[in-house]
């Protein structure tokens, strides 16, 4: 009767074993999932960040009012800054071969404008 | 000094602050206001830093109402010369505000892929390599006029103009910038992801909603 008994015991406590051993590799899959789905969110946001900003230098250097005579950048810091441009926006393997970004264009294109 | 973030005809408020978290203020004349931030000494410097200091200013306005941005790195002596160009342009700036009011620029970008650039290379071996090279580029400019030509048709019915953009013939990309009704934006960017369906081997791709600043200059559109 006793042996019984501590058998049930043992049987209860390796259910209750088994049971947390699938607990932790479920809590280890979920995470495993949210850190997979974090790190595409994380590539896509980062990667809408990179077009954006090209977007954002054609928009905020070329767009805009543009009020004669008193834009104080230097043509060099543009240049600069669309060659960097150029160099994050290639690191984006996917963009790599489908932009047309051509910073030499764009500079000749700033050095008609007013400053 | 003062650096100028953009211009509106309605009282803005001034909670974002400038270049230097220097704070905003709206300078009036002539019934509209420069939105502007004073400085001692500022040398700007087209850094990303900069640049999005710049638009989250425009962007909080863009919020409030109809706003005109002014382009990066714009600096005038005194409040006295920013009061006299909003009294010399004051027309002018009217006519641009009532262009954009109730509207948003999406910035669209349709690429063409690289493999579908490839299979329209000809075969070599049929003529000079030097034929077929001047063919190649004769039909993938064909195949981006043709592209073009679907997406520009696609989208401008849901738009109240476009442009496109400096520099949109170079390279494989075609770059354009629609100004598009508040209320249609989502009906704009879906149509735009459709695209991608109808045409086999082009991406589109919209950013924004930005302000109006391909659609900024009343007297000479883009």
């Amino acid at each position: 009767m006793r042996e019984a008994q501590r058998d049930a015991i043992q049987a209860r406590r390796e259910a209750a074993a088994r049971r947390r051993e699938r607990q932790r590799a479920h809590a280890s899959a979920r995470r495993e999932t949210a850190q997979a789905g974090r790190d595409a969110r994380v590539e896509r946001a980062r990667m809408a960040r990179e077009v954006s900003l090209v977007d954002l230098v054609d928009r905020l250097l070329d767009g805009g009012v543009v009020i004669h005579g008193d834009i104080t950048l230097a043509v060099a810091d543009v240049d600069l800054l669309y060659v960097g441009l150029r160099a994050l926006v290639s690191s984006v393997e996917a963009m790599e071969r489908e932009m047309g970004f051509s910073p030499t264009a764009r500079g000749s294109a700033l050095e008609g404008s007013p400053r | 000094m003062f650096c100028l973030y953009a211009i509106t005809d309605w009282k803005p408020r001034l909670d974002t602050p400038g270049h230097g978290e220097a704070p905003l203020q709206a300078i009036r004349a002539s019934g509209i206001a420069a939105v502007a931030s004073e400085h001692e000494d500022l040398s700007l410097v087209a850094d990303e830093d900069a640049l999005w200091a710049h638009e989250r200013v425009v962007e909080a306005l863009m919020d409030q109402g109809a706003v005109l941005p002014i382009r990066f790195g714009t600096l005038l002596e005194s409040e006295d010369e920013v009061r006299l160009l909003l009294a010399n342009r004051a027309a002018e700036f009217r006519r641009a505000l009532d262009r954009i009011r109730g509207a948003v620029e999406v910035g669209v970008r349709v690429a063409l892929r690289g493999d579908e650039d490839a299979r329209a290379m000809p075969d070599a071996s049929a003529s000079g390599p030097g034929t077929a090279y001047l063919l190649g580029q004769l039909e993938r400019t064909q195949h981006r006029g043709s592209v073009a030509a679907h997406v520009v048709d696609a989208l401008t019915p849901l738009a109240r103009e476009h442009v496109s953009r400096a520099g949109a013939s170079t390279g494989s990309s075609l770059r354009s910038a629609y100004l598009v009704e508040r209320d249609r934006l989502d009906d704009f960017v879906s149509r735009a992801s459709e695209l991608e369906d109808e045409l086999t081997g082009v991406r589109v791709a919209c950013t924004g909603p930005w302000p109006a600043y391909s659609f900024a200059n009343a007297e000479a559109p883009r």
